[in-house]
């Protein structure tokens, strides 16, 4: 029993150390820049329902409401980037898992490769290349490259792998269907707990990409919100209202990922688990 | 078969090479330039071919060996910490001796959600006394400033890797365990000596994910230097590679240290997996 | 329970057709080539700009002003730059502080590199421009008699100080540095919890400002070649006094800008800055409710009448064709010489204008201009600046603050070791150093 107390002891306590700052960002996010400074950081002051309403207000009617804008472009960027990010992936992942071909071996291990290449090696040119192709500064230049994860490819290769029986591709083809068709309608569907993880994993890659929008982006309205969020940011030490802003900011911005999260999790964990007992 | 395979590889390959493969050989060749701007510099400029000059400036450059220690450091104490922290997280939710386990995971998980840069711009405030009393001075300070950095590194990837460390072990055959536990050994002896060891693949390839995420860490530097000046312009190798080319206006070196970084990289992670292939195979 | 995933890829695909709306927005498109009427960029992060730009498109409907709030330039606003430079692709109008501006010359009296260097604009400006700024300012945007940029604002430096503080402790303002070390020391013992400033050792352009009214120049020219004196005699002289005090503990050695700083500043616990004129917008907002408590006074001297400036900064010109070139001068002039302009930015951002005049700057319930206006008349105009400036802040910064955070605190040994840095650095660019 003692053990069990234990053990609760520190779940709890990491969960507490994961769990605050984001409970603190719910309580700044009712305060005034002032009462950020000497107020109690988790309780909430007795105007904290009309400063909160002002916030928004404030956030949302800034710089013409540019906000809503960033809102927006981030879920082009994250979402669309993840989901036709993850369809590639699936698409190549199936190739290297179910395929002998020659040149094989050589793709595996460029793709492998391209996990340990860093972003900043690739900077320059794909902005030169952007540049080139005058997409600089437009939300392709943003998204094109999202697409590209080799992560995800190394990801979807295993899953296929272990989660796609081979009979069942023998026994389509005695069918008489073609590999398109095989695909589309018998490996996509057993592929769905995969395409959920990784989804959620470039979801994630993408939103936290600061480099690539901040290199090939130069007009705000086409900033994705965390961009958004480091100007204010940086203006801040001049206008006091940002620091505020950027708060209630940041609490916006995750609201909608921390719910797509909230709903996404079960499916993962639960089809990850299913995954695992099949073979 | 071959020509079904192809078509599922090439769209991705298509953009692998325009945006992997063609950029990296880019890099390598701009390297091997530079400017030179007789005089003043106010006068015409010309690109001449350099050889391996912009390398040996690199390897002489200070503020990269700097940004490389850093680093390690950062490596060297921040990965062990996270995903020691992470084991025993998972091995106490996989042991059953808690109620609420899954809402114990999704609270964990839940900072991976939160992007690099709302997690900085968050922390940055949770650093200052005069805003959160438990930061005893102020932590964006010089010398604490590397320690807040691996804090909220932590804090973003604790969650994440104990849950890839949760599934790894609800792999293991649960008859395994069932022996055990026949053989008289408590949750505790089970998880020291059974469960652990078999995590071992699992901690390998995570351990093998953060070097290369440590060695690549840009956005919470790049944005901790809007907020603090402790942290400098080439404080990180990848924040240095960033400042030396779009700051500093020295595209020719900037790719030298770029492709250097790269090949630092490169060499951890093989020797990282090289090294730990026989523990974890074990 | 297989279906459910794909339903959550459904609503991102269902997005994209918004991906085609903005690579047809206009203002974007084809690059260089924007389409009429013309709607001219502008880069800043001066507040008030934005409402000074309104007052100009009010009155000029065919030469539109749109401007982008960036981030501060050292903190990414001259990354942003280079990279639209690089990418051929910069803004019409730009906002630079005079220390960047001959780093972004490079190139400029080669020729071919239109688009690539801000625009030569002597002939776009009303003849006798120059009469109409501090000389000083003017200098620092003039290449021999070409003129690359206009000068908008200054930033002469004077002592903002705390006067209920000081006169409750009995402390007279300082006049010499040798007085004001000796005040420092003396608040310190009267009350433990209160410094009287702090030295900021990341901040090397304060740091120059110092050093320029002692008489220090960092940078010379001549036989066709740099040399690089980060170290000369004054320099040391000031940061030996600073080092002292560090020592001492009569001063804290603290980042300015932070949020600890302006919690110092707000509650009193740091009572005085040397600081330029746009300073006193910093303290105001980082201390709105006693400002009045403050106060400013000439910096104090080293016997001599010299003064020093840090920041301030000039507008450059990236459009290349004719028209929206004659029209982004115009409107870079109208920013920097329009009373309504001028009063804006000073409103918000508490700016000291580079053009000559009186412009009323209200700090602690008083007009502070006087101060300012007489120090920026003894700012001494042959102080030029490096070609490789954001590198060189880097390399003081990182000298300083080392030297700070050791206990011997031998801040001027450290820029002997900067100043070797910054050789090298400019060397890199492939310009000849001595």
């Amino acid at each position: 029993m003692r053990g069990r107390a234990l053990a609760c002891a520190v779940l709890a306590a990491a969960l507490v150390y994961c769990l605050f700052p984001l409970l603190w960002l719910l309580a700044a996010a009712t305060k005034s820049p002032s009462e950020l400074y000497g107020t109690a950081p988790f309780g909430l002051t007795p105007h904290a329902g009309e400063r909160l309403a002002g916030n928004l207000r404030a956030l949302f009617s800034r710089d013409g409401g540019v906000f809503a804008r960033w809102l927006l472009n981030t879920l082009v960027y994250a979402g669309g980037g993840a989901a036709l990010g993850t369809l590639l992936a699936a698409l190549a992942g199936h190739a290297l898992a179910w395929y002998r071909f020659p040149g094989r071996g050589l793709v595996s291990v460029l793709i492998l490769g391209g996990v340990m290449v860093p972003p900043a090696v690739l900077a320059v040119p794909v902005f030169l290349l952007m540049s080139e192709a005058g997409l600089t500064n437009t939300m392709w230049a943003v998204l094109l490259p999202s697409l590209v994860s080799p992560v995800a490819v190394h990801l979807m290769r295993l899953f296929s792998a272990a989660s796609v029986p081979g009979s069942l591709l023998e026994a389509a083809r005695l069918d008489g269907l073609g590999e398109a068709a095989i695909f589309a309608r018998v490996v996509f569907r057993l592929l769905a707990p995969g395409l959920t993880t990784v989804f959620l994993f470039q979801l994630v890659a993408v939103w936290n990409n600061f480099l690539l929008p901040l290199i090939v982006l130069s007009d705000q309205d086409l900033y994705p919100v965390t961009l958004g969020l480091v100007a204010w940011q940086g203006n801040a030490v001049r206008d006091a209202a940002l620091t505020t802003l950027v708060i209630t900011g940041s609490l916006v911005a995750v609201l909608p990922l921390i719910a797509a999260f909230l709903l996404l999790q079960r499916y993962w964990r639960a089809d990850l688990a299913a995954g695992g007992v099949k073979d | 078969m071959r020509r079904a395979a192809w078509g599922f590889l090439t769209p991705f390959l298509a953009l692998f090479a325009l945006f992997f493969v063609l950029p990296l050989g880019y890099a390598l060749v701009r390297s091997l330039y530079a400017v030179r701007r007789p005089g003043l510099g106010f006068g015409p400029a010309s690109v001449e071919f350099a050889a391996l000059r912009n390398y040996a400036a690199v390897l002489a450059d200070p503020v990269f060996r700097s940004a490389l220690g850093r680093i390690a450091v950062l490596g060297l104490v921040q990965i062990p910490v996270m995903l020691g922290l992470a084991a025993v997280l998972a091995l106490l939710l996989d042991a059953g001796l808690a109620r609420a386990v899954r809402w114990f995971r999704l609270g964990f998980f839940l900072p991976y959600g939160v992007p690099g840069v709302i997690a900085v711009l968050l922390w940055a405030n949770l650093y200052v006394p005069q805003v959160f009393p438990l930061a005893w001075t102020d932590l964006l300070a010089p010398p604490y400033v590397l320690a807040a950095i691996g804090n909220i590194v932590t804090w973003e990837y604790v969650g994440y890797n104990t849950l890839i460390l949760v599934t790894a072990l609800q792999a293991v055959p649960r008859s395994l365990i069932e022996a055990a536990a026949a053989d008289g050994a408590g949750p505790w002896r089970t998880a020291w000596s059974v469960k652990l060891p078999l995590l071992r693949p699992a901690l390998v390839l995570t351990a093998t994910f953060s070097i290369i995420g440590t060695l690549q860490l840009f956005s919470e530097p790049a944005v901790l230097r809007t907020i603090t000046p402790a942290v400098s312009a080439g404080y990180t190798p990848n924040l240095h590679v960033y400042n030396t080319i779009f700051t500093d206006d020295l595209p020719h070196l900037g790719a030298a240290q770029a492709v250097l970084l790269a090949a630092v990289t490169f060499a951890l992670s093989i020797a990282f997996l090289r090294v730990t292939r026989r523990w974890s195979a074990a | 329970m297989t279906r459910r995933p794909s339903a959550a890829l459904a609503l991102p695909l269902a997005l994209l057709p918004f991906l085609a709306a903005p690579a047809s927005a206009p203002a974007r498109g084809e690059r260089g080539t924007r389409p009429a009427p013309a709607e001219l960029s502008f880069w800043s992060w001066t507040p008030g700009v934005r409402e000074a730009a309104g007052i100009w498109n009010r009155e000029h409907p065919g030469a539109r002003v749109r401007v982008q709030e960036v981030v501060p330039g050292i903190k990414g606003g001259y990354a942003a730059l280079r990279t639209a430079l690089l990418a051929g692709d910069p803004p019409d109008l730009a906002q630079i502080e005079y220390q960047v501006l001959p780093g972004f010359l490079l190139g400029a009296l080669g020729g071919g590199e239109d688009g690539r260097v801000p625009a030569e604009l002597s002939r776009l400006l009303p003849p006798g421009a120059g009469r109409r700024f501090a000389g000083w300012a003017w200098a620092q945007v003039s290449l021999g008699d070409r003129v690359f940029a206009v000068p908008v604002d200054q930033g002469p430096m004077a002592l903002l100080y705390r006067r209920d503080v000081l006169r409750r402790h009995r402390i007279a303002v300082p006049r010499t540095w040798a007085e004001f070390e000796r005040a420092a020391a003396v608040l310190r013992r009267r009350d433990p919890r209160v410094h009287l400033a702090s030295f900021d050792p990341s901040d090397a352009g304060w740091v120059a400002g110092l050093a320029w009214q002692a008489g220090a120049r960092w940078f010379r020219t001549g036989g066709g070649r740099w040399s690089v004196t980060l170290d000369d005699a004054p320099t040391r002289r000031v940061l030996a006094l600073w080092g002292r005090m560090i020592r001492a503990g009569t001063v804290k050695s603290q980042a300015a800008y932070t949020q600890a700083w302006t919690a110092d500043l707000n509650r009193g616990r740091v009572v005085a800055w040397p600081a330029p004129a746009w300073g006193t917008a910093l303290v105001r907002t980082a201390a709105p409710e006693n400002e009045r408590n403050w106060a400013v006074a000439p910096l104090p001297t080293w016997g001599t009448r010299s003064a020093g400036n840090h920041g301030g900064s000039a507008t450059v010109v990236f459009a290349r064709s004719g028209a929206r070139k004659r029209a982004a001068a115009a409107f870079a002039w109208w920013l920097s010489t329009d009373p309504r302009s001028l009063a804006a930015q000073a409103e918000k951002a508490g700016i000291f204008p580079a053009a000559l005049g009186r412009h009323p700057l209200r700090f602690g319930g008083a007009d502070a201009h006087p101060v300012f206006a007489e120090a920026s008349r003894r700012i001494d105009p042959r102080f030029r600046w490096g070609p490789a400036m954001l590198q060189a802040f880097s390399r003081v910064a990182d000298a300083l603050g080392e030297a700070a955070a050791t206990p011997g605190a031998d801040l001027a040994g450290a820029m002997s070791g900067a100043r070797d840095r910054v050789a090298a650095d400019i060397r890199a660019h492939g310009i000849d150093v001595r």
